[in-house]
């Protein structure tokens, strides 16, 4: 059975009070514990797929359903698809001064289990996921993504991933400004949640780095709002090699 | 009860705006207050000249206050030697009904560096009023930090005045937050006299159900490469109403100065009243001003990112109203303060 | 030798010349009762506006003059002729007006602007309209301008008795008031529903006798879905004797449809300008204020907006250039008292040789302006230290579920923007003039070409000149 099936999306922004589409009928599905990338130039509607699936309020579907686990979500706020099991890692994850990293990952982690989360277990699986990711543990007390560099807000990001272990994990550009060190934390981070969850993961990129150690099923290629092609693995060296072009005047 | 009129603006606006000054009822009759203070390497003498001539400065909020305090308040000293660095703290409980009255004297003389943690509850039995004026004079290269911490019962009425001087390479950082209460005035001016002094004061405060808060913040440059920097981070719940003036004064001569003001402020309940008035007043052209404020809901983006992670717009928007209070409660530098601001809103979650 | 920029104070004499003072007719100077019913006799007032007249008369009497802006003490309003009326009647062709008054004209430039790009151009010359012509296609589509007084008698009588000073009430303030007295001369506008006026029309103000007020009054009621811009221009030669201005603007913005207004005022510098502007406007309505002060002594001048209908909008684009002997108090004041309602306000003010410029603002969001939006942005440039520079902006929210935004700036020209330019080849001076004119860009690129012209001109005059 599928897990998300994205079916004939369009997607328009709110912007000064007009409405733009950006995303033309967009299809996609993603069986549990798939590896999909999602390429394209920039402009193209990548990161307003991500918001669309995880149901940015500014970004709306205009038409076609998005199925995530036997249930079309549409219509529903971003807390419940968080709760159904999506996750979205920001490409700009925001600051909150005064909100310790730490609880506020086990707020969250409370709200989407439904369960009240003992202190001391709770201490014990940050500071352990903290470890895969390399990262101080003294960041659990720092407020979220308040003064981070561009990595450690990455990491944060991941951290928030293994601790709150969705069904399928939408990461937007997470290698995007990372020096090779902390892309090699990153993808560890990712292999980790893979393996604790078998989870599905939707991974939008321009490079590709963050797949080494991934095995990729499915390589989609988007351009204007529309997915254009299709492919595996392979497709992605294709890509490196040739750039969009050869795919944009085939499917024109 | 008797009015008063406090916290006037340096410059005047449109009447119809009612926002150049306030006016609160307090009580005619004295109250009391039990005082602990906890020196540590400061004394208590100061000079009949001193005191003068810190009676003498300018306040946030105004000539009112100076008036009222000048009869029948208990005074506390605090003056630490050149050099010298001390640490004070000064626990205000306010007692009988009434208005209980207190002066606090800063003196820090040339070199010294200085803390000072202030905190006001009141006796919960009755209701009453608390009036604080604290002055602070910074004397060359001396480091003044003043923290207060406002915790007085729902019903109570606050008035929390400030009036600074800062010489030469001077600074005076305060940090407040200002919670309990129901009626809360509070104001500080700094005049900033001398070369590279500096003025940082950061402020949080938390309206809820028909809390009324009014403030006066004033940088006066006068010296050359004087520094203000003045932040205000609240929230506004329920029927709760804040009027924040917000004044930096760049005199003639203060050339190279810089001020920076910033307000920030979450409106939650349905029926807040939030005012706003931040003004740059400026005389010399070789400056830098800048005022931001953004007021409203919470950020939309902000509402999103955090929702993402599966807690409800309700359950989120109490998560980020609180922090706000935190950040400030973090630069407080003190456990036990931070603690009681904890109990204040209700205790911990954890353990 | 080095040349040193410094800053010249405004070059007006272009605008400097006046005509001389053979008025026929002129009423004693001070305001009485007596003097304002002979107003009224004089410009054959119906019954209400004579009443209207004397109430205003009263409430002007019984208020105080505000205690808070620029000083006016230098007006002495009982020695100001409050009434002037020049020895001519209006005029619909530009070759039967007076020769002295169309020269005044012709200096300004209005009828070569009205010949290029105007729909229609009013010329008030002291207290009296002297000119006003409307072109043949724009009355065809039912617009009507025209000057008030002959509108009063007209068949829009019951429209502007319905709208004359119901926005800017006579008890408002001081000077709304007096207007309301005295008041005299001015335009009436009327766009009928769904009319697109694609080219503006203008209005020319000038005050030539000395020690004299006006207090023109202009209506303007734009219907549903119509489209109009309306510019305004103001002057007056110099005298040593204070002038006053009390003029007072009324615009009616109906349902989805859009008003630009847009001024540039360059009174002389013994002008006290206390001005009063006011817009309401209606469901998904727009309002859009272009403003630029340049002249005056004195000037109080803060056109509100009062966003009335569900998702209406205003914008506001101002510059104000205080030089010697000037103290400009200008901003611009907005009401959001429906959802889903916005305001732009985006200012800029230079002082230089001694002068004050002061913004001030008001926004006030209803606790009824869900979802509206404010945004203030005011950036100030001090060109030398003896003049003054002062931002006074006030926000007023009742509702939770707004979203305000305000940002303000003090500061001198960049030394590092000058050494820049420098860098590229360009003199210290007119670096400073370039970097000057581009922070008036917000201002100049609203306006039509023309009107950025004459502006930036007088920003680069005022830019030019050296000494040692």
């Amino acid at each position: 059975m599928s897990l998300l099936n994205v079916n004939n999306l369009t997607v328009s922004i709110e912007d000064d009070e007009n409405l733009k589409e950006i995303l033309h009928g967009v299809n996609i599905e993603i069986k549990k514990g798939e590896i999909h990338v999602l390429m394209g130039p920039n402009g193209a509607g990548k990161s307003t797929l991500g918001y669309a699936l995880m149901g940015n309020p500014r970004y709306v579907a205009n038409s076609g359903e998005i199925i995530f686990d036997g249930k079309n979500i549409v219509d529903e706020s971003a807390d419940k698809r968080a709760k159904a099991g999506m996750f979205l890692s920001f490409q700009n994850p925001l600051e909150v001064p005064g909100l310790p990293l730490g609880s506020f990952i086990r707020n969250a982690v409370e709200s989407v289990s439904g369960k009240r989360v003992k202190m001391m277990q709770f201490k014990k699986d940050l500071a352990k996921d903290m470890e895969v990711l390399n990262m101080d543990s003294e960041y659990a007390n720092r407020a979220l993504n308040v003064g981070f560099s561009g990595g450690e807000k990455k990491k944060a990001e991941i951290l928030q991933l293994l601790m709150l272990s969705p069904k399928l994990a939408i990461l937007d550009e997470t290698d995007s400004g990372l020096d090779v060190d902390a892309v090699r934390t990153v993808s560890a981070g990712i292999k980790e949640y893979q393996k604790k969850k078998d989870g599905a993961l939707l991974i939008i990129t321009h490079s590709t780095r963050i797949l080494e150690s991934l095995k990729v099923d499915y390589t989609h290629i988007m351009v204007e709002g529309k997915i254009i092609k299709t492919g595996d693995a392979s497709l992605v060296e294709e890509i490196n090699k040739h750039g969009f072009e050869k795919y944009i005047q085939e499917s024109r | 009860m008797r009015d008063i009129t406090l916290n006037k603006i340096p410059v005047l606006t449109w009447r119809w705006l009612k926002m150049n000054e306030g006016a609160v009822s307090i009580p005619s009759e004295t109250g009391s207050a039990n005082i602990k203070v906890l020196n540590e390497n400061a004394n208590n003498e100061l000079s009949k000249e001193n005191i003068e001539k810190l009676k003498a400065l300018s306040t946030g909020m105004g000539a009112n206050m100076t008036e009222l305090c000048d009869s029948e308040s208990e005074e506390i000293i605090i003056n630490t030697l050149a050099g010298e660095s001390s640490k004070n703290h000064i626990n205000i409980c306010r007692d009988k009904e009434g208005l209980a009255k207190v002066r606090v004297y800063i003196y820090a003389q040339e070199g010294s560096e200085v803390n000072v943690w202030m905190d006001y509850s009141s006796n919960e039995e009755n209701v009453g009023a608390l009036a604080v004026q604290t002055f602070v004079y910074a004397e060359k290269n001396a480091k003044v930090k003043l923290y207060q911490v406002g915790l007085q019962a729902d019903n109570d009425i606050s008035l929390n005045d400030i009036g600074a001087n800062v010489d030469k390479d001077a600074s005076f950082e305060l940090t407040q937050l200002l919670l309990g209460g129901e009626k809360i005035f509070a104001g500080a001016r700094a005049s900033l006299v001398g070369k590279r002094s500096e003025f940082i004061s950061e402020l949080g405060y938390y309206g809820k159900s028909e809390d009324q808060i009014d403030l006066n913040y004033v940088a006066d440059h006068i010296g050359k490469s004087s520094n203000c920097k003045m932040i205000a981070s609240g929230v506004l719940n329920d029927n709760s109403k804040k009027l924040l003036r917000g004044t930096i004064d760049f005199k003639r001569g203060a050339k190279d100065a810089t001020g920076e003001e910033s307000e920030d402020v979450l409106l939650l309940g349905e029926h807040i009243h939030n005012q706003s008035i931040p003004v740059i007043l400026c005389a010399e052209e070789d400056v830098v001003g800048t005022h931001g404020a953004s007021i409203g809901n919470l950020d939309k983006e902000m509402l999103f990112y955090l929702t993402s992670r599966g807690m409800d717009k309700e359950s989120v928007t109490k998560m980020v109203a609180r922090a706000r209070i935190d950040a400030v409660s973090k630069k407080l530098e003190n456990e036990a303060l931070e603690e009681k601001i904890n109990l204040y809103f209700g205790g911990s979650e954890d353990e | 030798m080095k040349e040193k920029t410094y800053v010249e104070d405004i070059n007006r004499s272009m605008y400097d010349f006046r005509n001389e003072d053979k008025d026929s007719f002129k009423i004693a100077a001070g305001l009485t009762p007596e003097l304002v019913s002979q107003i009224s006799k004089e410009k054959n007032d119906p019954a209400w506006m004579q009443n209207f007249r004397l109430q205003a008369l009263q409430i002007y009497n019984q208020m105080e003059v505000p205690p808070w802006g620029p000083s006016i003490d230098g007006l002495d309003i009982d020695n100001i002729v409050t009434y002037v009326r020049p020895n001519t009647h209006m005029k619909t062709k530009w070759s039967e007006v007076p020769e002295d008054i169309k020269d005044t004209f012709e200096k300004l430039g209005i009828p070569q602007a009205e010949r290029k790009s105007l729909a229609g151009v009013g010329a008030q010359y002291d207290s009296e309209l002297v000119y006003h012509n409307v072109r043949d296609e724009v009355s065809q589509m039912g617009v009507v301008y025209t000057d008030l007084e002959s509108a009063m008698h007209s068949e829009y009588a019951d429209m502007i008795q319905k709208h004359f000073m119901k926005l800017v009430k006579p008890n408002d303030h001081k000077f709304a008031a007096l207007h309301g007295a005295v008041w005299s001369g001015g335009s009436f506008v009327y766009v009928p529903k769904g009319v697109h006026l694609d080219i503006p029309l203008q209005s020319y103000f000038r005050l030539n006798a000395k020690g004299a007020g006006q207090f023109e009054h202009t209506l303007i009621i734009v219907d549903e879905g119509a489209d109009l811009h309306f510019i305004e221009g103001c002057s007056a030669p110099k005298y040593n004797v204070a002038n006053l201005h009390a003029g007072c603007v009324e615009l009616f913005v109906g349902k989805n449809a859009r008003l630009r207004y847009s001024t540039i005022e360059n009174w002389s510098k013994n002008m006290y300008n206390l001005n009063t502007k006011r817009a309401v406007v209606e469901e998904g309505g727009r309002i859009e204020w272009v403003s630029g002060s340049f002249g005056s002594h004195v000037s109080y001048l803060y056109p509100m907006s009062i966003l009335k209908g569900k998702g209406s909008r205003m914008e506001f684009t101002g510059i104000t250039f205080a030089g010697a002997g000037q103290n400009l108090d200008t901003g611009a004041k907005v009401v959001h008292s429906a959802p889903d309602t916005s305001s732009f306000i985006n200012t800029k003010s230079i002082s230089k040789g001694g002068g004050t410029s002061t913004f001030r603002s008001a926004v006030v969001v209803s606790e009824k302006a869900k979802h509206s939006k404010a945004a203030v942005s005011c950036e100030s440039l001090m060109l030398d230290d003896i003049s003054r520079s002062d931002t006074v902006p006030a926000m007023d929210i009742r509702c939770a579920d707004a979203d305000i935004g305000h940002e303000a700036r003090i500061g001198r020209i960049s030394d590092d923007a000058v050494f820049y330019l420098m860098n590229r080849g360009i003199s210290e001076e007119d670096a400073k003039a370039m970097i000057v004119s581009g922070f008036a860009d917000n201002v100049s690129k609203e306006l039509p070409l023309e009107y950025a012209v004459e502006m930036n001109n007088l920003i680069q005059l005022e830019m030019k000149g050296s000494i040692g």
